[in-house]
């Protein structure tokens, strides 16, 4: 599996990212025979999830921190069907962090074919318990610095 | 360091009063006002309203 390599803040050496793999359920098909739009952005929750765990900060870990990080936005471009049993690579990326938002991307391929499923975004800010926008470089800066050097805005 | 809420864009969600109601207050209208300056010790809750109002009606200058 292809990964990109990216120096994270107080790493050893750099981490390398790999993209995450989905294998189409049949229970998320629909009654036209191919996934029912809804379910790409379950799989955008899967990717992201799995991005912040190779980046070493999961999403399990920020909650007990009692910080959450709600979705603000969606969209998702659908290029081409995906069918029962396709898998499908996701390739996330974190392209801007700012300390109070985030917004990542996402390219969806056929493992097979390499063929282009979709493209996807999604923004994100973080909450703390009672529901209050914090911002995290305030708050959280070690977190903040680890998202910092992740996005891609900021290595560039 | 001052900031502004756009009358004609706010909704009056309050978002920016319930973060910063050092900064932020929601008038007699429901719209939030901002009253006085924007001090160093504030300014960051002030940014992260700016930010994130769902309708982009704060600015900070």
């Amino acid at each position: 599996m292809a990964g990109r390599e990216i120096d994270l803040y107080r790493s050893q050496k750099p981490v390398t990212i790999k993209t995450y793999e989905h294998t189409a359920k049949y229970y998320e098909t629909d009654q036209m025979g191919i996934i029912h739009h809804s379910n790409y952005i379950r799989w955008m929750e899967e990717a992201r999830m799995d991005l912040m765990d190779q980046m070493g900060f999961t999403y399990k870990e920020m909650e007990e921190l009692e910080v959450i990080s709600p979705v603000l936005s969606v969209t998702c471009e659908y290029k081409s069907m995906v069918h029962f049993d396709d898998t499908v690579v996701i390739e996330t990326k974190m392209t801007s962090y700012n300390g109070i938002k985030m917004t990542l991307e996402y390219r969806m391929t056929d493992k097979r074919t390499g063929e282009l499923r979709t493209l996807a975004k999604s923004e994100h800010c973080f909450l703390n318990r009672s529901g209050k926008p914090i911002s995290l470089k305030r708050i959280y800066p070690e977190i903040d610095t680890k998202f910092f050097t992740f996005s891609e805005e900021n290595r560039s | 360091m001052r900031a502004e809420v756009d009358q004609e864009l706010c909704v009056g969600c309050g978002l920016c009063a319930n973060t910063a109601p050092d900064v932020f207050v929601m008038d007699e209208l429901g719209k939030a006002r901002a009253h006085g300056e924007v001090t160093p010790d504030v300014e960051d809750y002030a940014r992260t309203c700016e930010e994130l109002c769902p309708f982009n009606a704060i600015r900070i200058e």
